[in-house]
């Protein structure tokens, strides 16, 4: 028989809120964190907008040797990862059944890419030894293990924009298979640099638009690529005979994974919609419930004209009703490899609240499908919601998360 | 070359200055690990312009005893 999973702890990293309730309080205040690029000169670049984490002060939270140790994004999924864990209230766990799973598209890339600027101006001697534990993918992962002492699998997942989404439903899967009793789980990234902004930009991925209300806006009609953000999300994820034996406070349970890969394009999704569509579904026959009773999707939604056409496609052919559909990147931009642990987190809050936030700064769309996109914010008694992820190689992952009952 | 060692391992390193004294042990006092000696290491290799193998510096345990070791080499 397998487990129950629920969430019992949350943190966030992001534009707008340095912390859950922040982030949660500014979704509410129709609030996003898209601005002007203020890490690097744009005055020459197509692209000067996205959603950046601005004066944020790493000594608050970390020793100078320490900071020296960290990319980016270890040091939000860190930060993150410990408002989780302290929400959570766990305490005391055997190591050897504490794990961690975590989701990140392009790791410590800006890391890399400035090592490789001072081997090019001044040789190998200036590289700093400091490269590889800065860079590597996987150790934001590493990391938590050493802070939490977790000593159970501590896995890398690296599905580009689908990463946080993946990451939270394989802890899913071996929470469910009692392969251990809590992970931490969820994603982060940290890429806004000018060389990775040039490759999006020159594939046609990111919005040109320098108006920050007409920039990311999914399902509009004049959406015209995503904008590029960072941050982190991270969960506690535990079996329900756990955190109740430890009286923990649930906020939600995660029901259904659903995932698959395209096998189409290396970033065009099918024109079918068929990848999503399996996903979608197979997160609904794993909650054991049929699409009417889904009354929320945190779409994928990154505002690139392609992906929420064959988006909006995937959830006609499946849900062919009027579910409330948003994206959470019209607040945040799209934050790759954490999108969807933050957009978890931001169903999680949903739920919770009793609240689903509109997509912001959504005008008309020009998808025919007659979905209902929310250009209003609803306040709505929420039970079974969905969350979609999809990413670059094809790969697609879904979530169903449900009110604790 | 103390000092030259003690900027190395502020700016590069990020110890606090008040961490470091002369005769301080470089594991007991420091808490230094393998990380934290192979930045001071190339940091002292590109100042002084010179190699450190890692046979060297496998024994030392104080400031020190690596000043010794450098001085040997400038």
């Amino acid at each position: 028989m397998k487990k129950r999973v629920v969430i019992t702890g949350l943190g966030v990293v992001s534009s707008i809120g340095k912390n859950v309730e922040e982030y949660f309080n500014n979704i509410k205040n129709n609030i996003h964190g898209i601005s002007r690029i203020s890490s690097y000169d744009t005055s020459d670049e197509k692209v000067v907008l996205a959603s950046e984490i601005k004066d944020f002060n790493f000594k608050e939270h970390f020793s100078r040797k320490e900071i020296n140790r960290l990319d980016r994004f270890s040091a939000f999924g860190i930060i993150a990862a410990r408002e989780a864990y302290i929400d959570s209230k766990l305490i005391e766990i055997d190591p050897y059944r504490l794990g961690i799973s975590i989701g990140t598209g392009l790791g410590g890339v800006t890391s890399l890419l400035n090592e490789k600027k001072k081997f090019d101006e001044n040789g190998m001697n200036t590289v700093s030894p400091l490269l590889m534990v800065k860079s590597l993918s996987n150790i934001l992962a590493g990391n938590l293990a050493i802070e939490f002492n977790a000593k159970n699998s501590s896995n890398t997942i690296i599905t580009a924009c689908a990463s946080g989404t993946n990451a939270i439903g394989e802890a899913y899967l071996k929470l469910q298979n009692g392969l251990c009793d809590v992970m931490i789980a969820g994603g982060s990234e940290a890429c806004i640099d000018p060389t990775i902004m040039a490759g999006f930009t020159n594939m046609n991925a990111v919005s040109r638009s320098k108006d920050v209300n007409k920039a990311s806006i999914p399902f509009d009609k004049n959406r015209d690529g995503f904008i590029l953000g960072e941050g982190a999300g991270i969960l506690i994820l535990e079996t329900l005979e756990h955190a109740i034996n430890r009286n923990a406070k649930i906020y939600a349970e995660i029901t259904g994974y659903g995932y698959s890969n395209d096998s189409y394009h290396l970033t065009a999704p099918h024109e079918s919609g068929s990848g999503a569509k399996h996903a979608i579904k197979m997160a609904l026959n794993d909650s054991e419930i049929s699409p009417k009773d889904v009354s929320y999707i945190n779409a994928h939604g990154t505002s690139t004209p392609k992906n929420d056409e064959v988006e909006s496609l995937a959830i006609k052919e499946v849900f062919n009703n009027k579910v409330a559909i948003s994206s959470t990147k019209s607040f945040i931009g799209h934050l790759q490899g954490a999108a969807g642990a933050v957009e978890a987190i931001t169903c999680v809050k949903s739920i919770e609240n009793n609240y689903i936030h509109e997509n912001l700064n959504f005008i008309s769309s020009d998808l025919d499908y007659g979905l209902n996109y929310l250009s209003k914010n609803m306040n709505i008694k929420l039970n079974y919601v969905l969350s979609n992820s999809f990413g670059f190689g094809g790969h697609n992952a879904c979530l169903i998360i449900k009110a604790i009952s | 070359m103390f000092e030259v060692l003690k900027e190395i391992m502020i700016d590069i390193v990020g110890f606090e200055d008040d961490e470091i004294t002369i005769d301080g042990h470089l594991y007991n006092d420091l808490d230094l690990d393998s990380l934290d000696m192979s930045q001071i290491l190339l940091g002292l290799e590109n100042h002084y312009k010179i190699s450190i193998e890692n046979d060297e510096i496998k024994n030392i345990e104080t400031i020190n005893e690596l000043i010794n070791i450098v001085n040997k080499k400038v």
